[in-house]
Parts: C-alpha cells; sequence; structure tokens
C-alpha cells in the first residue's frame, strides 16, 4: 500500500454516528490518516551544528573554519531510532581542500551504543566520501548526501560508496551511535534521516 | 481490556476497507493497534542535538552554573521520562552535569544530574542524565536547562542529544492526557471477532487522529553557550545565516488542521525590539528570553523533495543582509552588549 505523506482532510464524525450508515471510505480514510502518521510524520530526523571557536570578543560565529584542517578526527553522533528505521540517510556540511597533496574522506558508521559505549558493536561497517564525492575549496562549505536508496542488508567489511545506513531489525528503535571519522576534511553540520518507504506491504 | 499495541506498527491497506468488501476484525482491530503505538511513539525522537569540535566548550567554574537552553516540545501528559545524554569528559574527577526541565506555564521544574565518567574526548561511553516528570503537564513545550559544575579541573562538552521515552505497551486504562485533551486508547479486544463496531470507535478514532497531529517535530535546535572558559559561539553569528539551517520535511495540509510550525528565539540585551529573518519571516523580536511565533510554511520547496520522496524545506536562519548587520560579527560584536539571539528553536508537526 502507498503511504500517503500529507495531513489529509478526516470524514466527518458525524458520519460515524448511531444511526448513520458507515461508508468504507470514512474508515479507509481512517486507516491512510494512521498509515501517515506512523510511517511518514513519526519517522525521526536528527541535526547536529558543529560550534567551533569564536573570538571571545564577538560571541557569534564570523569564520567558516579557523584554519585547522585536520588528520583523522572522529565525531560521534548519538541518534535516536524508531521501530521503523530501517534506513538512515546522511547528509553533511563541509570544508576541505587539497586534493593534490594529501587523501581528503569521510567515513561513516553504524554502532550500537551498549553500555553508553561509543565503541560497541558495529552495526553497519558504513560507507565512505571520498575525494569523487567531495569538493575541494577552503573558503566555500560544501554538502555531500548519501541519497535515500533503500536497499538489503549489507555485507560489505570495508566501507561502501555513499549508501544509506542499514540498521537491522533488532537495534531499530535503539539509541545509535553514527560514528564519523575524517581526514583533512571539516565538517560542518551532521543530519541523519530515517528513510521514508513509499511503498509498504501491510 | 488490554490496550495493548505492537511495535513496529501493523498497516490497515485502506483497499480492504471499500465498498463492496467484507468489513473483518482485522482491518479494525489494526487500527486501534496503530492509534495506541502513535500515541506511545510520536514525539519521542530527537529534540536535542548539538556538537562542540574538540576544545571548544570548555568549562572550569566549579559552583553549578547554567551553560545552555533549549525549547522543546512536551508529547503529552504521560510521557514522563526525559533521557538526556552529554558526551563529556573531565580531567580531574567528580564533575557534575545537571539538566532542569521547567514547563513555562506552570512554571514547574524537574532536575537530575550525573557525574561525568569519561577523562578524555570520546575515551570511553556518554552519560545518561534521566529526568522524571512527576506531575501532569499539559503543556506543549519545556524549557530543558544544561548546568555544569567543574571539580577542579576542566569539563569539555562534545555533543549533546536528548529525546522523550516512548511509553511502553499497553497503554494505561483511561483517558490519556495531551495539551489538556483527551486521547482514548483503543481495548484490542473489544476489535475482535463477535464485537459490535460502536459509533464509539469511529468517533474516537477521528478525535485521536487529529490530537495525534499536534505532536511537534525539531526542525532545528540550537544554544549558545554562557559561562564557558573557552570561546564557543553565545548567540548565533553573522555567518550562521550561511550555516544555521536543515533541510526538513513539511506535509501538505498542515493549514487544513489549524497546523503551523512554530519559532521561538531566545533573546539578551533587548532594549528596542530588532528584527531576525527565519523561516522566510521577518521576526520582531521584543522581549528578553523566550519570544514564540506560529508561522505559516511559505518558503519554497527544494529540489532535495525528488531524493526523499517527501516535500523538503529549508528551515533555519536566512541569508540576508539584515541578518548579516543584526548577527553578531565584528561590527556588532558581544563586548559592547548589542541585543542579540541566544537561542533558536524551530518545531513543526
Amino acid at each position: 500500500m502507498l503511504i500517503p505523506t500529507a495531513f489529509q482532510r478526516l470524514p466527518s464524525s458525524t458520519g460515524c454516528n448511531n444511526g448513520q450508515m458507515l461508508f468504507g471510505g470514512a474508515v479507509s480514510q481512517m486507516s491512510s490518516a494512521l498509515a501517515q502518521l506512523t510511517h511518514c510524520k513519526m519517522l525521526n530526523h536528527a541535526h547536529y551544528y558543529i560550534g567551533r571557536t569564536v573570538a571571545s570578543a564577538e560571541g557569534g560565529r564570523r569564520y567558516l573554519h579557523n584554519g585547522e584542517l585536520k588528520g583523522a578526527t572522529v565525531y560521534n553522533f548519538l541518534y535516536q531510532s524508531t521501530p521503523l528505521s530501517s534506513h538512515l540517510a546522511i547528509a553533511m556540511g563541509y570544508v576541505c581542500a587539497n586534493f593534490d597533496a594529501t587523501t581528503v574522506s569521510a567515513q561513516v558508521e553504524l554502532r550500537a551504543t551498549t553500555g553508553n559505549s561509543y565503541t560497541a558493536t558495529i552495526l553497519d561497517v558504513g560507507i565512505e566520501f571520498g575525494e569523487s564525492n567531495l569538493e575541494a575549496d577552503p573558503q566555500i562549505g560544501f554538502w555531500t548526501f548519501t541519497g535515500c536508496a533503500r536497499g538489503d542488508a549489507p555485507t560489505n567489511v570495508n566501507p561502501d560508496p555513499p549508501r544509506p545506513l542499514f540498521v537491522p531489525t533488532s537495534s531499530r528503535g535503539d539509541l545509535l551511535n553514527i560514528a564519523l571519522t575524517t581526514t583533512q576534511l571539516i565538517p560542518l553540520d551532521f543530519h541523519i534521516y530515517d528513510v521514508y518507504a513509499p511503498e509498504v506491504t501491510p | 481490556m488490554s490496550n495493548s499495541f505492537t511495535s513496529p506498527p501493523l498497516l490497515t491497506d485502506p483497499a480492504r476497507l471499500t465498498a463492496g468488501l467484507t468489513i473483518r476484525s482485522t482491518e479494525l482491530s489494526r487500527i486501534g493497534d496503530a492509534q495506541n503505538y502513535a500515541f506511545a511513539h510520536a514525539g519521542t525522537g530527537d529534540v536535542i542535538n548539538q556538537f562542540w569540535d574538540s576544545e571548544v566548550f570548555e568549562f572550569t567554574t566549579t559552583s553549578l552554573t547554567e551553560c545552555c537552553q533549549w525549547y522543546i516540545p512536551n508529547p503529552s501528559e504521560e510521557h514522563t521520562e526525559f533521557k538526556f545524554r552529554i558526551s563529556a569528559s573531565s580531567n580531574t574527577s567528580g564533575a557534575v552535569a545537571s539538566v532542569t526541565l521547567t514547563f513555562p506555564l506552570s512554571g514547574n521544574s524537574y532536575t537530575s544530574s550525573t557525574t561525568i565518567t569519561d577523562s578524555s574526548r570520546f575515551a570511553g561511553g556518554f552519560d545518561v542524565i534521566t529526568v522524571n516528570i512527576t506531575t501532569s503537564e499539559p503543556e506543549l513545550y519545556a524549557i530543558c536547562k544544561l548546568s555544569l559544575k567543574s571539580s577542579g579541573g576542566t569539563i569539555e562538552v562534545a555533543a549533546v542529544q536528548a529525546n522523550w521515552s516512548p511509553i511502553a505497551s499497553p497503554l494505561p486504562t483511561r483517558l490519556l492526557g495531551q495539551y489538556g485533551q483527551d486521547f482514548t486508547p483503543m481495548g484490542v479486544n473489544r476489535l475482535g471477532d463477535d464485537q459490535a463496531l460502536t459509533s464509539r470507535f469511529g468517533v474516537e478514532t477521528l478525535n485521536n487522529i487529529s490530537e495525534l497531529r499536534k505532536r511537534g517535530r525539531v526542525l532545528l535546535n540550537w544554544s549558545g553557550v554562557d559561562n564557558a572558559s573557552s570561546s564557543p559561539a553565545r548567540g548565533v553569528g553573522s555567518l550562521d545565516a550561511q550555516l544555521m539551517y536543515n533541510y526538513v520535511s513539511l506535509f501538505a495540509g498542515m493549514n487544513f488542521n489549524d497546523l503551523d510550525v512554530d519559532v521561538f528565539l531566545n533573546a539578551v540585551n533587548i532594549t528596542s525590539p530588532i528584527t531576525v529573518d527565519v523561516f522566510g519571516y521577518r521576526l520582531t523580536v521584543s522581549l528578553n528570553g523566550w519570544n514564540s511565533y506560529g508561522l505559516d510554511l511559505r518558503t519554497p520547496e527544494s529540489t532535495l523533495s525528488d531524493d526523499f520522496g517527501l516535500s523538503m524545506y529549508r528551515v533555519g536562519i536566512d541569508e540576508t543582509i539584515n541578518n548579516e548587520s543584526v548577527l553578531l560579527s565584528k561590527t556588532n560584536p558581544i563586548n559592547i552588549n548589542p541585543a542579540y539571539i541566544r537561542g533558536v528553536a524551530i518545531v513543526g508537526v
């Protein structure tokens, strides 16, 4: 069945009163409205803005970065998945440069958070944004994105090209850790989305 | 009679409910089940997410001092457990992080705290602060405040994340409160075979759906940092007009259901009103503290809609000349005590 995305008009409640003929269409609209709630509105998303040091006299951000393009750096982003979080799309704002002299990349893996640990079980070895997925200019913030293709459970042992992360059935609804490892790249913001499934078998 | 539900929720095929088909208890039972699930889970996604890079947010004060403040939606009166996770470290043991939830209308506050366990950034694990709400709070929103207390060393905060805990199955066997209105949980046994299909079921299902559509979804939430020993952003800066936005889905039909997008701006040093451009509107900020605005969607749809399969919009601080001049910058620095925006929350439905 198709999952509606809009808040459709609901039938009048008086159509359900005693003495009224209850039409199938009214109950069908209830069913569609609930599918929109559970499978569309209630999909989760999280948006991490990555704060950087600012001039203390100014108090707000005026520079994209402070010139500190770094070696390998790990960022851990916690995400509360839902029972319907099967695939997680990732988007990231970033700054990077210097493709000629060094290797630039951003790897993303999905981990459990058992015992509140950053290094609990790997649920998806994940993906890598390589130089072919990135743009280089130290003065400009760019944006990269995995897309929303809903693939089967991955079996890769090394990072794949960008695709949504896969959440195993047993981990859906758990708190998850999306670990980002950057090399010579500064993330500006990091976004995690449950991927919407437009068609679901009831 | 149990108000239980299945997780993940069961779908009801609308095509099984059209004219000419037999009315089966399967479909009606699933409609009841999905309502119970939706009440328990809607609005329990992430409400606070924020990250600071290495050495950006450091804190050394040895008394409990407020640092950050966020405006968050409250799912219902029945959701009474709030989980706040903090990725922080302290180079001396005994440092404390404390979270207070305050409901603006009732004035009630609930506080809980934890000791920071890591001694260096991302060394082992994050810490969890669980805040329990012990009084029925029929409000749409709450204010979440983070306070820190050093034990003589330096605390470094890397990230925070928070969400309300979903309610476990079954739901309580009574009317459930949400924003002062009633949600009627569905007894699944009453929707099984050989039970009457009552008028009450239809009327209450429609009412329940209308109530659940009101649950807030955080589209953007950001707080400046006060009282740090380092130099994180204390307010929204001029460059944030280019950076502080998210692409999020918003759903058609909000206007038919009296639903809108709520914007909250936490302002400091307001002596005369300032204007800030947010979500396609020029908003007048005239109060110190939280200012609120209920706005209809009028920004253009993003081309990302094709990828997500949903209507996606850019939601956040707008890139305008007005914002360049009114936000913190070299020509409008915080050390001359200008009016500035300390926090932003944008909540859709």
